[in-house]
C-alpha cells in the first residue's frame, strides 16, 4: 500500500525511528509458524501504547510473569514468553500445561482453569485468561525490544523475588509502567498529531464557523482542506498534503469528536495521574473510546490473523483496495467520494511521490501531474463492482465449506443473509435426546448431518436451499488456498472459513455501501471538475505549469 | 448531548484532541515500515530449538544478558588474550573450555569442553565479540561429560576464542 | 623381518591405510581423522573406547591414553578396524610403522575385532573387502592378510594369509612381542617362528622375555634380530653407536672395565634464531633454567679400555605419559672406545610452559649383559615409575648405573 508509506513519510517525526523499529520488530516476529503476534493484537497494542493505557495490562502481565517463571524451568520467565511460537491462547495453554508438569510445586500456587490460569496468592487469587496472553506477550516483547532486556528483566526479577502476594503486584506493575512511560516520553511525541488536529479544527472554524459539527466533516471538507492547503503554498502546513491522508485524518476527527461528544454528555472526562497535565483524558478512558470507535475497522486485520488467515480470502491487491474503507469503518459511507478520489487521484499522487523520490525522468513526472493515466471514477466503480463479485463468491464459497463440514456457523451465515429464513425444519434432524427444547443449538461443532440439511428444500425451503446451491457453485469456482478439496479437510481451514465468512460478508457490505453512496453523489461532470482541481493541486505541490 | 464544537468545553475539546492524537499515533505505529531487527523471541527461540540464529544481530549488553539466561554455561571475558598455539583455557561455573594443539597435525587444534556435571549437555557454542554478529558453532553430544571437536587453526571459532573480550556461551 | 610395515584396514569400500598414529594430550579423547584433515570420522567414539581404559586395550598395552590416527579413506562404522589399528599401535610402539609416505617393506592387511583378552573375532563381508583390495594386492610391497580363523578361506588371493585366534599370534608373525601387562611370561626366550612374507619369502624373528621386578611386571628385553643372523652378533666397531634406535645386544665382551673413567654430563641448548643452538655443559639439578630447546646427556670414556654403555635420555613425568615418546627420548647402545664420547639428545616438548624433568640414564658394563640389553630394548614402554624400579633392580644386581635428573623450562 504505497499510499500509506508515502503518507507516513510525510508525517514522520511523531514516533522516533527507534520506537518504530521496535514496534515493527515485534510485529514482524516470526518463529517459523507465521507472524508470532496477530495483526489484531498488534493493533490493540498500538492503541494501548498510543493511549498510554498500559497500567492495567502491566498488572496482568506481572501475574502472568509468575506463571511463566514457574513453568520456565531453568530459563525462567523468558521461556514461556519468548518460546511460544505463535502467541495465541491454545499455544500458551499447551506450554503452561507442559511446564507445569515439570514443576513440582506448580499445583501449590497455580490452578489451570478452562479459560486461564489462576495464581493462588494467599491474599487474593488472580486469573489470567489464555486469550489475553498473546497481547500481554506482545506488550512484554515490545518493552524488552524498546527498553532492553536488562532493564526489563531487572524489574521483573524484583517482582518475582518479592513475597508471593497479589497486593504487591501493583507496586511492580507501576515500576514497569514507569519504565515504559519514561521511554515513550522520549520516543513518542504527540506534538505533530496535535498540530494536525489544530489545523483541521482551525480550518473548520474558519470555513464552517465555530458551530461546526460532525456532519460538516464530509467529502467537501476533505476536498476543501486538501485543495486549500496545497494551493495556498503554506510551507508550514506540511503534515497533510496527501489526499488519502487528509481523508483518513478527517475520519479520525469524526471519531474523536464523536467520542468527545459522548464523553461530554456523560461528563466523565477527568484529570488523571500525578505526572500528567491537568485535564488530560484518563488513559483507560481513551483506550476504551479507541476500542469502541476503532475496533470495527479491524475486519481486514482479522482476516489476516488466525484463524481466518489459514484461508486466502483476499489477494494482496484486494487488501490494498479495501484498506481505506476498512480504516474509515463507519465513516466510509459519509466519505465515500473521498474514498473514490483517494483510490484514483490519490493513487496518482502516491506514484508521483515515488517518482520524485527516485528522481524519475521529468516526462514521467509531468505525465503524472497532468493526470494522463489517472483511472476514471467509472473505471474505479467498475473495479469495485468486480471486487464485490469476488467477495460475494468468497463468502458464499466459505458458506459451502461450512455446510460441507457440518459446522453450525453455516446456519448463522444463512440467517445473516436471509434473516427471515425459517430453519425450524433443522430441529427435526436433532437426535431425540438432544431435542429438549425448541432452541436450535447453533454453536460450532453442531450435530452431524444437521447442517447438511440446509441444502434440502424440503427441510429449509427453496430460498435457503437455493442459497446453499449458489454457495456450492461458488465453491467450485474458487481456487484460492484453503478452498481446495484437500485443504477443506483440515480443521484449520474450516476454522478459518468459520471466522472469515462473516468478515468477508461485512467487508462486502461496506464496499457496496461506499460504492452506492459515491454513485449517488457523483454528477456527470464531477470527474472533470475533480481532474482540474487535482491537476492544479499537484502542479502547486510538485511543480509544472498551471 | 450536543454535536457542535462550540458547545464542547475544554475537557471535551481536550478529549477530542487526545483521542485524535491517539488514533493518529496508533495508526502510525501499525503502519510504520521501519526495518525490523531480529526479535528477542526469534533469538531466544533459535537458542532454545537449535535453529540458526537470525541474521543481523548486533551484539550489546542486552544480548549478552539474554544469552547468559538462555545458556547453560556462560564464560566471562578472560584477563588476557591467548592463541590456540598457546593453548586456550577458559573456566566458568559448570564447564571448562580448552583449546589443545594437535600433536598429530600442527595446523589443527582440539576444542575440548568438559562439564562439571557429566549429565550436562550443550548443542552449541556461541562466541560474542564486539562489533560482529555472534558466531555459532554446533557441538556434538558430550561423551562422559566432555565435548571434543577438532578444527583447523584458521577456523573462525578459534579466532573468536582467542579474543580476550569474547563472551562464550554454551547453549 | 625387521623393517617398517604399513597397515591397511580392510573395508567394504576398499582398503584404508593408517597414515599416522600420534599420541595426544591425555586429557583429550582419541580420534580417527581423515588424511590429516580436521575431519573426525564417525568411528572416533568407538575408537576412543577401544583405546581408553577400562574398556580399551590400547592404553593398557601401550601405556598411552589418547591417540590420533589418520587414515587415508573413510571408515564409517563397525568394529572390524580394531585388529588393524591394534597391530598399527604395536608397530608404532616398536618404531616399525611406516607412516605417511615412508617406504614400507610390507603391508599388513587386517580386518577383525579385538576383545579385551585380545582375542580376534570374525567380521562381516570379508570376501567383499578382499575383492575391493585387488588393486592393493596387484602392486606394491608384499601383503600379509590377517583376520580371524573363521575367515581362513576368505582372505585375498595374492596375500600371505594369516588366520589367527588372538592378537598375540599376529604380533608374533610380525616379529613383535605380546604386551606385558597381561601377566608375567616365561623367562625362556620364545621363538615366535618365521614370518612368511609370501611372494617375497622374507623371514624374521623376535626374542622377547619379561620378568617380575620389584613386584611389577616389566618388560626386560625385547628386540628383534633377523632370523638369518646368528644369535650372538659381534660388537659393532668402536664409536659406531646406534643413536635414536635401539641396537641389538651383543655377545661381545670388553676386556677391561673401568667405569670410574667414564664421565656422565648433562648439556643444554638454547634457541639461536629459529634453530636450537649448540649444547653447553650444565650443572645438573632442579634449578629449572628457562628457554631450553634441547637437553643432551653425554658419556665420555676417559679410560684406556673400551666400555659397553647403554645411554638413555627421556622426558619424565606427565609429559612423558602423553607426549610421543619417540620424540622425547633417545637411546644409544654400544661400545665406547677410549677417548670417545656418546651422546643422546632430547627435545623437551615446546608446548609445555612449566618446568619438566629430563632423565639421563647411563649403564656401564664390562661385557655382555643380556638382561640389561633386554630391559633397554623396551625402555620406551616403561613409565617413569617403572624406570625407577628398573634402576633399583640394576643397582641390586650391582650393575653400574648412573642417573641425572635435570629440570628445565622448555623454550617456545
Amino acid at each position: 500500500m504505497d499510499g500509506i508509506s508515502t503518507e507516513r513519510a510525510l508525517l514522520a517525526g511523531s514516533i522516533s525511528p527507534a520506537l518504530e523499529a521496535a514496534f515493527r520488530t515485534v510485529a514482524d516476529a516470526d518463529l517459523g509458524g507465521g507472524p508470532k503476534y496477530a495483526p489484531t493484537v498488534m493493533r490493540a497494542l498500538s492503541r494501548t501504547v498510543a493511549a498510554r493505557a498500559y497500567g492495567k495490562p502491566m498488572l496482568e502481565l506481572c501475574h502472568l510473569l509468575r506463571v511463566a517463571d514457574a513453568v520456565g524451568g531453568r530459563h525462567g520467565w523468558p521461556a514461556l514468553f519468548f518460546g511460544v511460537q505463535v502467541a495465541r491462547g491454545p499455544a500458551f495453554r499447551a506450554l503452561i500445561q507442559e511446564g507445569g508438569r515439570h514443576c513440582d510445586a506448580f499445583d501449590q500456587d497455580f490452578r489451570l482453569e478452562s479459560n486461564g490460569v489462576t495464581i493462588a496468592y494467599p491474599d487474593a487469587p488472580f486469573t489470567v485468561s489464555y486469550g489475553r496472553m498473546g497481547f500481554l506477550a506482545a506488550l512484554l516483547e515490545l518493552m524488552v525490544t524498546a527498553l532492553g532486556y536488562r532493564a526489563v528483566d531487572a524489574e521483573i526479577r524484583a517482582w518475582l523475588d518479592a513475597p508471593f502476594e497479589a497486593q504487591r503486584a501493583a507496586t511492580h506493575a507501576n515500576a514497569l509502567s514507569r519504565l515504559f512511560y519514561d521511554h515513550l516520553r522520549e520516543h513518542l511525541s504527540t506534538a505533530q498529531s496535535l498540530r494536525v488536529f489544530a489545523r483541521l479544527i482551525a480550518f473548520l472554524e474558519a470555513s464552517r464557523g465555530s458551530g461546526f459539527g460532525i456532519d460538516d466533516l464530509d467529502d467537501r471538507a476533505v476536498m476543501d482542506y486538501w485543495y486549500g492547503t496545497v494551493t495556498a503554498g503554506d510551507d508550514e502546513a506540511t503534515e497533510l498534503r496527501g489526499f488519502r491522508m487528509v481523508t483518513e485524518r478527517v475520519g479520525m476527527l469524526r471519531t474523536a469528536l464523536q467520542a468527545a461528544f459522548e464523553r461530554h454528555a456523560i461528563d466523565t472526562a477527568r484529570s488523571v495521574g500525578p505526572d500528567r497535565e491537568a485535564g488530560e483524558a484518563d488513559p483507560g478512558t481513551v483506550l476504551a473510546l479507541l476500542e469502541v470507535h476503532d475496533e470495527e475497522a479491524d475486519e481486514l486485520r482479522a482476516l489476516q490473523s488466525e484463524p481466518a488467515a489459514a484461508v486466502k480470502f483476499l489477494t494482496r491487491r484486494e487488501v490494498g483496495e479495501l484498506d481505506l474503507i476498512a480504516r474509515l469503518g463507519s465513516h466510509a459511507g459519509v466519505l465515500a467520494v473521498s474514498v473514490l478520489r483517494a483510490a484514483t487521484f490519490g493513487a496518482v499522487q502516491s506514484r508521483l511521490s515515488q517518482a520524485l523520490r527516485r528522481h524519475a525522468p521529468q516526462a514521467e513526472v509531468t505525465g503524472l501531474i497532468d493526470l494522463r493515466e489517472c483511472e476514471s471514477y467509472d473505471q474505479r466503480l467498475g473495479q469495485w463492482r468486480g471486487l464485490e463479485g469476488r467477495l460475494e463468491r468468497m463468502a458464499l464459497a466459505a458458506l459451502a465449506v461450512l455446510v460441507e463440514a457440518d459446522r453450525a456457523e453455516a446456519a448463522l451465515e444463512v440467517l445473516a443473509r436471509l434473516p427471515a429464513a425459517d430453519l425450524s425444519g433443522l430441529r427435526d434432524r436433532l437426535p431425540s435426546e438432544a431435542d429438549g427444547s425448541n432452541v436450535i443449538a447453533l454453536r460450532p461443532g453442531g450435530v452431524v448431518g444437521m447442517v447438511a440439511a440446509l441444502a434440502d428444500p424440503k427441510v429449509v425451503g427453496p430460498e435457503v436451499a437455493g442459497l446453499i446451491g449458489d454457495a456450492r457453485k461458488a465453491l467450485r469456482g474458487v481456487g484460492r488456498s484453503g478452498f481446495g478439496p484437500e485443504d477443506r479437510r483440515s480443521a484449520t481451514a474450516v476454522n478459518g472459513m468459520a471466522a472469515g465468512a462473516p468478515l468477508v460478508r461485512r467487508l462486502l457490505v461496506r464496499l457496496q455501501h461506499v460504492r452506492t453512496a459515491a454513485e449517488g453523489r457523483l454528477s456527470d461532470d464531477t470527474f472533470a471538475q475533480d481532474t482540474v482541481r487535482f491537476r492544479t493541486g499537484f502542479r502547486a505541490l510538485y511543480g509544472g505549469t498551471a | 448531548m450536543t454535536d457542535r464544537w462550540r458547545d464542547l468545553e475544554d475537557d471535551g475539546r481536550r478529549t477530542a484532541e487526545t483521542i485524535f492524537s491517539a488514533l493518529d499515533v496508533a495508526r502510525g505505529l501499525t503502519d510504520c515500515r521501519a526495518p525490523s531487527r531480529p526479535s528477542v523471541s526469534a533469538i531466544w527461540s533459535a537458542l532454545a530449538t537449535g535453529r540458526a540464529l537470525p541474521g543481523g544481530i548486533v551484539p550489546d549488553a542486552d544480548l549478552d544478558a539474554l544469552l547468559a539466561d538462555a545458556a547453560s554455561v556462560a564464560f566471562p571475558r578472560q584477563a588476557a588474550a591467548a592463541t590456540p598455539q598457546d593453548g586456550i583455557d577458559r573456566h566458568a561455573d559448570g564447564a571448562r573450555l580448552r583449546v589443545v594443539p594437535s600433536l598429530g597435525a600442527p595446523g589443527q587444534s582440539y576444542l575440548a569442553i568438559s562439564f562439571d556435571d557429566p549429565t550436562a549437555t550443550a548443542s552449541r557454542l556461541i562466541a560474542v565479540g564486539d562489533g560482529a554478529e555472534p558466531l555459532v558453532f554446533a557441538l556434538p553430544p558430550p561423551v562422559d561429560g566432555m565435548v571434543q571437536i577438532l578444527v583447523d587453526n584458521s577456523d573462525p571459532i578459534l579466532v573468536a576464542l582467542a579474543d580476550a573480550d569474547a563472551r562464550l556461551y554454551l547453549v | 623381518m625387521s623393517g617398517r610395515l604399513r597397515v591397511v584396514i580392510a573395508t567394504t569400500a576398499g582398503p584404508s591405510t593408517v597414515r599416522r598414529i600420534t599420541a595426544e594430550d591425555p586429557a583429550l579423547r582419541s580420534v580417527v581423522c581423515l588424511a590429516g584433515t580436521a575431519t573426525a570420522l564417525p568411528i572416533s567414539g568407538d575408537y576412543d573406547a577401544f583405546v581408553r581404559r577400562p574398556t580399551g586395550v590400547v592404553e593398557r598395552d601401550t601405556g598411552q591414553r589418547v591417540y590420533r590416527v589418520d587414515v587415508d579413506r573413510p571408515i564409517d562404522d563397525g568394529r572390524s578396524w580394531q585388529l588393524g589399528f591394534y597391530l598399527a599401535h604395536q608397530l608404532k610402539l616398536a618404531d616399525r610403522l611406516a607412516e605417511d609416505d615412508a617406504p614400507a617393506e610390507g603391508i599388513v592387511w587386517a580386518t577383525g575385532t579385538v576383545d579385551s583378552d585380545l582375542k580376534v573375532g570374525p567380521v562381516a563381508r570379508v570376501v567383499d573387502k578382499a575383492r575391493r583390495s585387488a588393486a592393493l594386492l596387484a602392486t606394491g610391497p608384499p601383503v600379509l592378510a590377517v583376520a580371524a580363523v573363521e575367515h581362513a578361506d576368505d582372505l585375498p588371493a595374492g596375500a600371505a594369509p594369516l588366520a589367527v585366534r588372538s592378537v598375540d599370534e599376529a604380533l608374533a608373525h610380525l616379529g613383535l612381542v605380546a604386551p606385558v601387562v597381561r601377566g608375567p611370561v616365561d623367562w625362556d626366550p620364545v621363538d615366535w617362528g618365521p614370518v612368511d612374507w609370501g611372494r617375497a619369502g622374507r623371514g624374521g624373528g623376535v626374542l622377547g622375555v619379561s620378568l617380575l621386578l620389584g613386584g611389577a611386571a616389566i618388560v626386560w628385553g625385547l628386540w628383534q634380530t633377523p632370523r638369518s643372523q646368528p644369535a650372538t652378533e659381534m660388537p659393532p666397531a668402536a664409536g659406531q653407536l646406534a643413536a635414536g634406535q635401539p641396537a641389538a645386544p651383543s655377545a661381545g665382551s670388553v676386556p677391561v672395565f673401568a667405569p670410574a673413567r667414564v664421565s656422565f654430563d648433562v648439556l643444554e641448548s638454547r634457541p639461536v634464531g629459529d634453530a636450537c643452538g649448540p649444547a653447553d655443559v650444565a650443572d645438573p639439578g632442579p634449578q629449572g633454567p628457562r628457554e631450553v630447546c634441547a637437553v643432551a646427556f653425554r658419556a665420555t670414556n676417559a679410560g684406556e679400555r673400551p666400555v659397553r654403555i647403554w645411554l638413555y635420555g627421556a622426558v619424565q613425568g606427565g609429559v612423558r605419559e602423553y607426549a610421543s615418546r619417540r620424540r622425547h627420548t633417545e637411546l644409544a647402545v654400544g661400545i665406547l672406545a677410549p677417548g670417545e664420547a656418546a651422546e643422546v639428545r632430547v627435545q623437551p616438548p615446546d608446548w609445555v610452559r612449566r618446568s619438566i624433568d629430563v632423565r639421563g640414564l647411563l649403564v656401564l658394563a664390562d661385557g655382555d649383559r643380556p638382561q640389561v640389553a633386554q630391559a633397554f630394548g623396551a625402555i620406551d614402554l616403561l613409565s617413569s615409575a617403572e624406570i625407577d624400579a628398573l634402576v633399583d633392580g640394576l643397582h641390586d644386581q650391582d650393575v653400574e648405573v648412573r642417573e641425572i635428573l635435570h629440570r628445565v623450562i622448555p623454550a617456545r
